[in-house]
């Protein structure tokens, strides 16, 4: 046997936001704490910077280097007892998918994704609208069920986003929050 | 020309399999026919089988360690492990305690026998990555002392096994992804629960 020497690794713990909660942020939040969610782990998304620092606010939130191993973390966070939420950018939605159906669908393991969804909205950049055009289309396919959390006007009711979430997760299927930019 | 004695696929299932019951370490292990060999060697209630979901295997070791805060164990081959690159980042990130155990017998096997060159050191890509240590062993006694390694030295570890193409299959396990899912998490509620830090 040979042994390599180790390198020193080092985390920076994430900071919650002093900045005043939005209301789209608060919806995810709310769904979170009603569906007893207590860990979120994902990869950022500029456009998902606000719901982020409300998550941070009431449970860790971890950072993976891919979305598709956070899918699977999260497969296994469930497998043990905990809930967890999976955040990404949608175009990590793409990356995810072999995870969310040959993992997470067929093995009947729930799992609760908050999605940002660049390219729709005020978002016009042409290579985020490539994907946002797509979003919906694409959960559809995948057989994932969601609700969107809006930026303007009401930005959706907890209650009912929660309980569609919870019936998901007692059908051992995945349920998505898609959030406008 | 190489000197090494190499241990057999079988070998490895069966010693890994036992390791990981003897320790009560929940196991994942990744699709192939590495999956085949484990499930052909025993009982197996603290294992889950990624019959799909290349790659995955190491990331969902490591969501059950954060879970649960007790150590756990992935064994996958070294197509798994190239696929899934960012499940052993994002436990070296965490420092989670798992212990990744990555059969390397340069091909995938399963799909055929297509070669596969080993890119370096994948040793040396465990630490690399922020492991906190790594091994690389070819022979049964070698593997002990890993496994033994890795009961001993806290934080994630990676043994890299030098295997060979060419060796008999073990047939497909009969086991459905949610009956055994449901298996394994069973196993798992009936552990005497860790605190989550």
């Amino acid at each position: 046997m040979t042994i390599a020497p180790a390198l020193p690794i080092t985390q920076s713990p994430v900071t919650p936001s002093p900045e005043p909660v939005t209301e789209a942020a608060g919806v995810v939040v709310g769904v979170l704490e009603r569906l007893g969610v207590e860990f979120a782990i994902g990869v950022a998304d500029s456009q998902l910077s606000d719901v982020l620092a409300a998550i941070a606010k009431q449970v860790p939130l971890l950072f993976a280097a891919r979305e598709d191993a956070a899918v699977a973390f999260a497969v296994g966070m469930e497998l043990a007892g905990r809930r967890s939420a999976v955040f990404m950018k949608n175009a990590g939605l793409g990356t995810s998918l072999d995870s969310l159906i040959s993992l997470a669908i067929a093995a009947e393991v729930p799992v609760l994704l908050v999605v940002g969804w660049a390219g729709s909205g005020r978002d016009t950049l042409a290579h985020h609208v490539v994907m946002g055009d797509r979003t919906i289309a694409l959960l559809a396919a995948a057989g994932i069920e969601h609700d969107v959390v809006r930026r303007s006007g009401s930005p959706g009711d907890v209650t009912a986003f929660s309980a569609r979430a919870a019936s998901a997760a007692r059908r051992h299927r995945p349920y998505a929050l898609v959030v406008e930019p | 020309m190489s000197s090494y004695v190499r241990l057999s696929r079988a070998d490895l299932a069966r010693s890994v399999l036992a390791w990981a019951a003897r320790t009560g370490r929940p196991l994942t292990v990744g699709n192939g026919f590495l999956a085949r060999e484990v499930a052909a060697a025993g009982d197996g209630q603290h294992v889950l089988f990624l019959l799909a979901g290349m790659g995955l295997a190491p990331a969902v070791a490591a969501g059950v360690a954060k879970a649960s805060g007790g150590p756990t164990a992935a064994l996958e081959g070294d197509g798994n492990h190239l696929m899934g690159l960012a499940g052993t980042a994002t436990i070296a990130l965490h420092g989670l305690p798992v212990t990744h155990i990555v059969h390397w017998n340069g091909g995938w096997e399963s799909t055929g026998g297509q070669c596969l060159l080993e890119p370096g050191s994948v040793r040396d890509a465990g630490v690399a990555l922020g492991y906190a240590w790594s091994a690389r062993v070819d022979s049964e006694t070698g593997l002990r002392s890993a496994l033994a390694l890795a009961d001993t030295v806290s934080g994630p570890g990676l043994i890299h096994v030098i295997g060979a193409m060419g060796e008999p299959a073990a047939a497909r396990t009969v086991l459905s992804m949610p009956e055994n899912a449901r298996q394994f998490r069973s196993w798992l509620a009936e552990r005497t629960p860790a605190p989550c830090t």
